[in-house]
């Protein structure tokens, strides 16, 4: 029969109905056929869904599929009325049944023919449906425990929603974000105006006036709290829409799990821990492939068959163990199995006889390394090829797969008890919770689940040392690492009493993580950097500030590797004084250029206080400043009022070309002045070497 | 709450709006300098020191304060950070840095996003809002084929020496090195 083609938008529907239905089904069948739970429950549900697919099918004309689902319904009747579990064969049947189902669902076109229902797996269903006899007698009732069981919750409609619609939800709350930032802003200025205004608005004439003015700054105020609140609960609703349980894919693997090991002649009972961590829909659909390929090998080759099993002293129900869990903006699943492990005296032959390895790479290749075998292509320790293995295509696949999704994927095996594959995959969407810290001039966001405790320095507990610093924890020594200094915008210095220390734990390692400030913990979605700054191995990503602002997160695994980070050459330090950002990037790009070590702070406050703690070899400030802060003639005056630092070579650099601030600018004491139109590369590189030289002389 | 679209904020003051008047007169009427047939390339016009450059304003997605940025600490020298458009954060290179050029006569207070081939966009600094300009094309076609790089150095009759960005690939290919 033709489906209708007025019928186009609604069968699309009805696919995703379909799959959604089906993989319920399979849940329900598998639990059926274990004769786990409330098996009335079970069959009523199984009846309701199959109902479901049979209504629905005979409204879109599509009478095959409707005789499809009927024989279905049909073929439990039986075991649904005597409340008992599903026989194997005819537990296979239904399943082939619904496999069937979806895809001819699948293939249906509004304006063609309904596509045949495969009557081979209808045949199937007739020839496996039990006799009443072999009908296993349902299981003892439970005793009551008198407790009352919850009403079950009435299901909701549905709606699919697309990528595209979920991108437009995505921009309309980054245009209410903007909204609110400008509300806030509006909000703030005019706070200031109005604070401003206070005295000429204390006239008696012009109290209504104030009083109406203060109205409407509460109200704006309001204003942007309620767009706050609005964003955070789009942004939640979008998050919900776009992630899902873990579960959605790892609860199928049960069936392929059942399936693999009836084929096989084995037995094995997988197990999912973690599988209410909630991810991107697109990462778990991206994770399906390489999940089902790792249970697939785990039961073809790392599960003995039960005799074996019992020969070992091993249960003959294999366990197999999927693991997910969530560390920060990154997601670990494990894939474990209590099987015979790899073989590497195969893996190694394999690979030396395939001509991948010479002999003599092969005798000094490490146990880790000869696992690592099992990713490469057309490796198979399988002697002949069969439906699910020996090929050798496998697991080289499921590492492309990870690998594009930036991911790494890791072996572990104990020869005899089994092997473990661990993948680790970033997330782009999820919130973390992470410490808000400060450290020189920055502000910045660790991850919580990097971070196993914050103590205050003490002196008893440290040991600093010329090249090194140490931290007494928990009987062991850690190194106590500067924040600052790691970034890059100060010089190494040993915490001061009482100073936050982070402990900081990532890949096995621990750091004492010093820095300056711990400003509390939010919980933030953090998004990856631009694609040009994403191999940037310090950057996790950014959070976005409720004012808009981004928070950098750095990365714990970056953290803990810098422990070994050799002393840098000695080279010459400048410190840059310039409220403009893109002047401070300028003025470090010449110097870096001209072999400096170049660290930056935005006002002559931050200047002084980074003089304070460490040593340089010059400093060259902007002239003006931000309102309110020490101007670069004011930091001048102040550098060689003070004794330590009274001989510390400065250049000024100003856009003004007026000769008397040259003239003041030397007067007090500026070793060079310069504009900053004269600031070409080698006038101010040349200028610094030459007050240098003179400074070395003199 | 109900979201009203945004409109073109109107300038503040008198002077502000008759200028805006005068120079939508003159786009639509058009400039008496270039001939009616002759072909024109659009470009955004600024200066960086000494030196004024240019980039097909095709290229041009907007032009906005420079306030906000973050900077990336440990990111290369040309990169000034990140800053926040259109909900999606982007990166702010300095163009000076990219480019060699020596000398600024303002701290770049501006910020221009640009959009590349495949729809990725990044920031440059500027001096200034750049001017919509328009360039002849004979000359540029002539000095296109004799250039060895991204710029092509045009000489104008009323402009002098303008440096035409003609290819955003150093922009959008300047990560891994410096200046």
């Amino acid at each position: 029969m033709v489906v209708d083609p007025s019928l186009a938008e609604p069968l699309a529907l009805f696919v995703v109905e379909t799959e959604g239905y089906a993989r319920t089904a399979n849940e329900v069948l598998l639990a059926l056929e274990r004769g786990e739970g409330d098996l009335a429950k079970r069959h009523q549900q199984l009846a309701r869904l199959l109902h479901t697919l049979k209504g629905t099918a005979a409204t879109f004309g599509l009478t095959g599929l409707a005789e499809a689902a009927h024989r279905m319904e049909s073929a439990v009747d039986m075991a649904r009325e005597a409340q008992s579990p599903l026989p194997a064969p005819l537990a296979d049947a239904l399943l082939k049944c619904l496999d069937g189902f979806v895809a001819t669902v699948r293939a249906c076109t509004a304006g063609r023919e309904e596509p045949p229902f495969p009557p081979a797996l209808l045949a199937a269903l007739g020839s496996s449906r039990p006799r009443r006899a072999s009908i296993p007698p349902p299981p003892p009732p439970t005793p009551s425990t008198g407790e009352r069981k919850p009403a079950e919750a009435p299901e909701l409609a549905t709606w699919p929603v697309g990528a595209d619609d979920i991108a437009g939800f995505t921009r309309e709350i980054e245009r209410l974000r903007d909204l609110h930032l400008r509300i806030d802003t509006r909000a703030r200025e005019l706070a200031r105006i109005l604070d401003g205004a206070e005295a000429l608005l204390a006239a008696p004439k012009l109290r209504p006036l104030r009083g109406r003015l203060a109205e409407l700054r509460s109200g704006l105020t309001a204003d942007g709290e309620e767009t706050f609140e609005a964003i955070a609960a789009l942004e939640n609703g979008v998050k919900r829409i776009c992630t899902l349980p873990v579960r959605t894919v790892l609860d199928p693997l049960h069936r392929a799990v059942r399936d693999l090991c009836r084929g096989a002649g084995k037995r094995a009972r997988l197990s999912i821990v973690g599988g209410d961590a909630v991810l991107d829909r697109r990462l778990l659909d991206a994770l399906r492939g390489p999940l089902v390929q790792l249970v697939r090998n785990a039961v073809d080759h790392g599960v003995e068959p039960p005799e074996v099993r019992r020969a070992a002293a091993k249960d003959p129900e294999a366990q197999l163990v999927i693991t997910v869990a969530q560390r920060g903006n990154l997601v670990l699943l494990e894939v474990a199995d209590d099987g015979a492990g790899l073989d590497r005296a195969a893996l190694g032959a394999v690979a030396l006889g395939s001509g991948l390895v010479t002999r003599e790479r092969l005798d000094a290749m490490t146990p880790a390394e000869i696992d690592r075998l099992v990713f490469y292509p057309g490796l198979s320790t399988r002697a002949e090829v069969s439906e699910v293995s020996g090929r050798g295509i496998g697991l080289d696949v499921v590492l492309g797969e990870v690998r594009n999704l930036d991911g790494s994927i890791d072996v572990a095996t104990t020869p005899g008890q089994g092997t473990r594959f661990a993948i680790h995959i970033p997330m782009e969407i999820g919130s973390s919770w992470l410490l808000v810290v400060t450290a020189a001039t920055g502000v910045y966001g660790v991850p919580l689940a990097g971070v196993e405790t914050v103590v205050a320095a003490r002196d008893e507990a440290m040991r600093v040392g010329r090249r090194h610093m140490s931290l007494e924890y928990q009987e062991t020594l850690i190194p106590i690492l500067d924040l600052g200094w790691l970034l890059g915008q100060r010089e190494r210095k040993a915490p001061a009493a009482a100073q936050p220390l982070l402990i900081v734990q990532a890949d096995g390692r621990r750091i004492a993580l010093a820095v300056d400030q711990i400003v509390g913990e939010q919980d933030l979605v953090v998004r990856a950097l631009p694609p040009e700054l994403r191999a940037l191995p310090e950057w996790q990503g950014a959070a976005t500030l409720a004012r808009g602002d981004f928070l950098l997160v750095l990365r714990p695994e970056w953290m803990v590797s810098q422990d070994a980070r050799a002393e840098q050459v000695v080279t010459r330090r400048v410190l840059v004084v310039d409220d403009s950002v893109t002047a401070r990037a300028l003025h470090r790009s010449v110097l870096e250029s001209g072999g400096y070590t170049v660290h930056g702070v935005p006002s002559g406050e931050g200047a002084l206080a980074q003089l304070a703690d460490a040593a340089y070899d010059a400093v060259i400030s902007d002239v003006a400043m931000a309102p309110g802060e020490l101007d670069g003639l004011e930091l001048l005056a102040r550098i060689r009022a003070t004794s330590s630092l009274a001989h510390l070579p400065v250049i000024l650099v100003s856009v003004s070309e007026e000769r008397e601030l040259r003239t003041r600018a030397l007067a007090l004491g500026a070793d060079a002045y310069l504009t900053k139109k004269d600031c070409a590369s080698g006038r101010l590189l040349g200028e610094l070497a030459a007050v240098l030289s003179r400074r070395r002389a003199g | 709450m109900r979201i009203r679209p945004r409109r073109p904020e109107l300038p503040g003051n008198d002077a502000e709006a008759a200028l805006l008047r005068t120079r939508a007169a003159d786009l639509a009427h058009g400039t008496t300098e270039i001939e009616p047939e002759e072909e024109v390339l659009s470009a955004a016009m600024f200066s960086v020191g000494e030196e004024i450059y240019a980039i097909p304003l095709e290229h041009l997605r907007a032009a906005i304060p420079l306030t906000a940025v973050t900077p990336i600490p440990q990111a290369p020298p040309h990169v000034i950070g990140i800053v926040r458009f259109r909900g999606q954060a982007v990166t702010v290179l300095s163009f000076a840095a990219i480019f060699g050029v020596g000398g600024w006569r303002v701290d770049p207070g501006v910020l221009v996003v640009l959009e590349g081939p495949d729809g990725r966009l990044i920031a440059i600094d500027c001096e200034h809002i750049p001017r919509a300009v328009t360039l002849p094309l004979a000359p540029i076609a002539m000095a296109r084929s004799a250039r060895t790089g991204a710029v092509v150095e045009l000489a104008l009759p009323d402009i002098g020496r303008v440096m035409l960005l003609d290819d955003l690939g150093p922009l959008f290919g300047a990560f891994g090195r410096g200046a």
